[in-house]
């Protein structure tokens, strides 16, 4: 085996152990964010009136909020994880709402890269559609008088086939509510079973994406919001000397200009620092930007050379190697 | 003072004449259906209408658009979709998205000078806008399908 493939499994490892943390983040909701009138960044699903976890709501009226909590570039995992919540519950994708999670730790990690978001939270996902599905079996077997293992799901309701009795899930939030989230006994549905998982959905948001009203971060405006523009260090690790934004500041809608420190080393993902130019408009910062006169510290890469180092990686390739696989 | 018309709206502008459209239509106007991409009419992002005809709104100042009816994604779909955009949904042609509203307006256009467009037609006016997520050839089998649907309403 190669030393590749071991580096490989080490992180599968460490992507299942962060996934362990989150079911139990799944099951584990805090009394207070059950009643999150308090609470920032609450979500539809928080306000419904059936909400067993911080992924799932389902409302009298039968609709079903599920949670994205990772973030949408395009990949279209905020269609996917809720798909894999809507099958273990069995809802009916129509009557879904997805609800777009802003930064919270009860979620877990939500640093969304890696290519992992399925891998590692496919079975919270189904843990957490799983868990409404199973409480929604028991408030209905409560209200017929059946044991619970009678009651079967089909699409957005509960049925008990041997008197033919169908209660939907809007009709059972209420009572359901009221019951303890069951920690045992929920039955995960074999892959046979499964609506959506696999099947070659679309976007939930393929509408939006056609008509231009899809919001994408740069489109999100508030009142009084203003736009910038940053003029950042001719060299990483830069910073300024000295501005002169007196002409900057004679561009119709520039409001005013901001200096940023650079990071501190490494860089990571800190911003490189510079000059932002405040406006009224992005057309505004852009030439108040041009009209900066900044002296610029290169700092501690200020005789770095491109050219130099390429050079020096072309040496080094061209260099006898090291052997690592294992044979 | 410039006078032009967005969506059938008559609006006046009175800013720096120098201003791409772009930045009127999102900044000012609040109309983010048109995107930013390059900013230098090299990925048809912002592709809009000026009198029906394709633009690239990033590089098209305001003072060339006196008396311009300006018409953009937004609009398109005001009343309902467009056939063009039925067949990006029939045919799941978004993955990001980002370039798709500039994608639908550049094929509107294609369509109104190439009504029944051979595939060279369509890589040829649909070229210059790019799509990073590599959609090419769900766009361009959902324009045939438009050409072909509108060629069935039209007999």
């Amino acid at each position: 085996m190669s030393s590749i493939t071991n580096v490989s499994r080490r992180r599968f490892l460490k992507g299942l152990a962060g996934a362990g943390a989150l079911v139990l983040g799944a099951y584990y909701v805090p009394k207070a964010l059950r009643h999150p009138n308090s609470q920032p960044g609450r979500t539809e699903a928080d306000r419904a009136t059936l909400h067993p976890n911080a992924f799932v709501g389902i409302d009298t009226d039968g609709t079903v909020f599920i949670v994205a909590h990772r973030s949408e570039m395009g990949t279209a995992i905020r269609t996917t994880l809720p798909m894999v919540v809507a099958d273990e519950l069995d809802a009916d994708w129509k009557r879904i709402e997805i609800d777009q999670a802003i930064g919270d730790s009860r979620y877990g990690d939500q640093n969304t890269d890696g290519s992992h978001s399925v891998r590692s939270f496919f079975d919270v996902m189904r843990q957490a559609g799983a868990t409404a599905r199973s409480i929604l079996i028991l408030a209905a077997a409560q209200k017929w008088g059946v044991a619970p293992t009678e009651g079967q799901t089909d699409l957005h309701a509960v049925v008990h086939s041997a008197s033919g009795r169908r209660l939907g899930y809007g009709e059972l939030a209420t009572a359901a509510s009221k019951l303890p989230i069951p920690k045992s006994g929920i039955r995960l549905k074999t892959p046979e079973q499964w609506r959506y998982i696999g099947k070659g959905m679309t976007s939930y948001d393929l509408a939006e994406l056609c008509t231009g009203r899809a919001i994408y971060g740069e489109d999100v405006r508030v009142n009084g919001m203003v736009f910038a523009s940053i003029e950042h260090p001719p060299v990483i690790g830069g910073k300024v000397t000295s501005v002169d934004d007196s002409e900057a500041l004679k561009v119709a809608g520039v409001q005013k200009t901001v200096r940023i420190d650079p990071f501190k080393p490494p860089p990571g993902f800190q911003p490189l620092g510079g000059i932002a130019v405040i406006s009224d408009n992005t057309w505004a910062a852009f030439q108040g930007r041009k009209k900066l006169k900044i002296e610029w510290d290169n700092g501690p890469n200020a005789t770095y050379d491109s050219e130099q180092y390429k050079k020096k990686l072309q040496a080094t390739a061209r260099e006898a190697g090291k052997i690592v696989r294992n044979q | 003072m410039i006078q032009l018309k967005v969506n059938g709206v008559a609006r006046s502008f009175d800013g720096d004449s120098e201003m791409p459209l772009l930045w009127y239509l999102r900044d000012i106007l609040e109309l983010t259906g048109t995107k930013f991409g390059c900013g230098i009419a090299l990925c048809g992002a912002c592709t809009v209408h000026k009198n029906g005809e394709a633009i690239r709104a990033c590089i098209t100042p305001m003072s060339s658009l006196a008396g311009a009816e300006i018409r953009t994604i937004e609009d398109i779909s005001a009343n309902g979709l467009h056939p063009v955009q039925k067949m990006w949904m029939q045919f799941n042609v978004p993955q990001c998205g980002y370039c798709q509203s500039g994608q639908i307006m550049q094929a509107i256009a294609l369509l109104k000078d190439k009504p029944k467009p051979t595939d060279q037609d369509i890589d040829e006016g649909m070229a210059a806008n790019i799509c990073r997520c590599g959609t090419y050839q769900r766009i361009r089998a959902a324009i045939k399908a438009a050409a072909e649907e509108a060629h069935e309403l039209d007999h």
